[in-house]
């Protein structure tokens, strides 16, 4: 090891220093250390969104195979909405279970009652919908930013 | 003898035979690594499309009147998972099928649906050999009683 004994002249100091090859490795790897870790978070949080996502709509099209199952006489959507909260684990404000009319083949759906026109085919849909709020991992490094997931999903009940 | 070693030591030639030869076992072992995860989540992707197929048709039968019972349910989940295009093997498969007792939705009768399936392995060597992965499904089937 050289000995810096020349700090009582920092210009001679400095350029010695800017020469110096040694430990490039070591500084190199704290450069960019931080970056790795945020990427490698950044990786982690989108496959949990992913999962998320995947979870919830797990849960409407559980919902969906339950209303199939029923026949219309049957059918409680409030019992449905509770299942949908209990599978999601989402407030229960954040499940909205409706029966939808659709006339014929449009693809607007109707409020329930609606009478379609004359020689219409009157069918009965089920909208399902589930709001989640997912919060990323970095928001524990101070960066606020929620993702709002919203799952809808219609099935053809009658 | 000691002369030969110190030969042998100052050698340079056939370093990368050498080094191959060291490295070879390791790489391999991670390149059939690498195809062992691939298998496994085939089988699991086969498991989850063969619990689907089969909660629709557990569905539909029951739509017709034919209220199959746990067994034939486990029979024909273990049919359709070892057929093509699923293929999975039925030493490592086990298929469960339960009626949930404590179903309250109106109108339906529930079905768990368990599998259970080993991933075979291509690894004998490594310290694991054996991948367990399990799917699970809720069936809802019309019942009216």
């Amino acid at each position: 090891m050289r000995e810096y004994t020349s700090l009582r002249k920092p210009t001679a100091f400095l350029s010695r220093l800017r020469h110096d090859r040694r430990g490039a490795v070591i500084i190199e790897t704290a450069l960019i250390t931080p970056l790795l870790l945020i990427m490698s978070i950044g990786a982690y949080d989108v496959s949990r969104l992913v999962a998320r996502q995947t979870e919830l709509q797990e849960v409407a099209a559980e919902v969906s195979a339950i209303a199939m199952a029923q026949v219309a006489e049957d059918r409680d959507l409030d019992q449905l909405q509770a299942i949908a909260v209990a599978a999601s684990g989402v407030d229960d404000d954040n499940v909205s279970i409706v029966e939808n009319v659709k006339c014929g083949t449009d693809d607007d759906l109707e409020v329930a009652g609606y009478e379609c026109a004359e020689g219409e085919e009157t069918s009965t849909m089920l909208v399902i919908e589930i709001d989640a709020t997912y919060v990323p991992y970095y928001s524990n490094f101070g960066v606020k930013h929620n993702i709002e997931l919203n799952i809808t999903r219609s099935v053809q009940v009658s | 003898m000691r002369a030969h070693v110190r030969r042998l030591a100052q050698d340079k030639s056939a370093v990368a035979a050498v080094e191959f030869a060291l490295a070879a076992p390791l790489a391999l072992t991670l390149l059939l690594g690498v195809l062992q995860i691939g298998l496994a989540m085939q089988a699991h992707n086969a498991m989850r499309g063969a619990a689907g197929e089969i909660g629709r048709y557990v569905v539909v039968e029951y739509m017709t009147e034919n209220e199959l019972d746990d067994g034939q349910i486990e029979d024909a989940a273990i049919a359709r998972a070892t057929a093509a295009p699923y293929l999975l093997k039925g030493n490592n498969l086990d298929v469960e099928a339960t009626t949930d007792a404590g179903n309250t939705v109106e109108g339906t009768k529930k079905i768990d649906l368990t599998i259970d399936y080993e991933v075979p392995g291509i690894l004998p060597f490594a310290p694991f050999n054996v991948i367990s992965m399990t799917v699970e499904k809720s069936i809802y089937a019309y019942n009216p009683d």
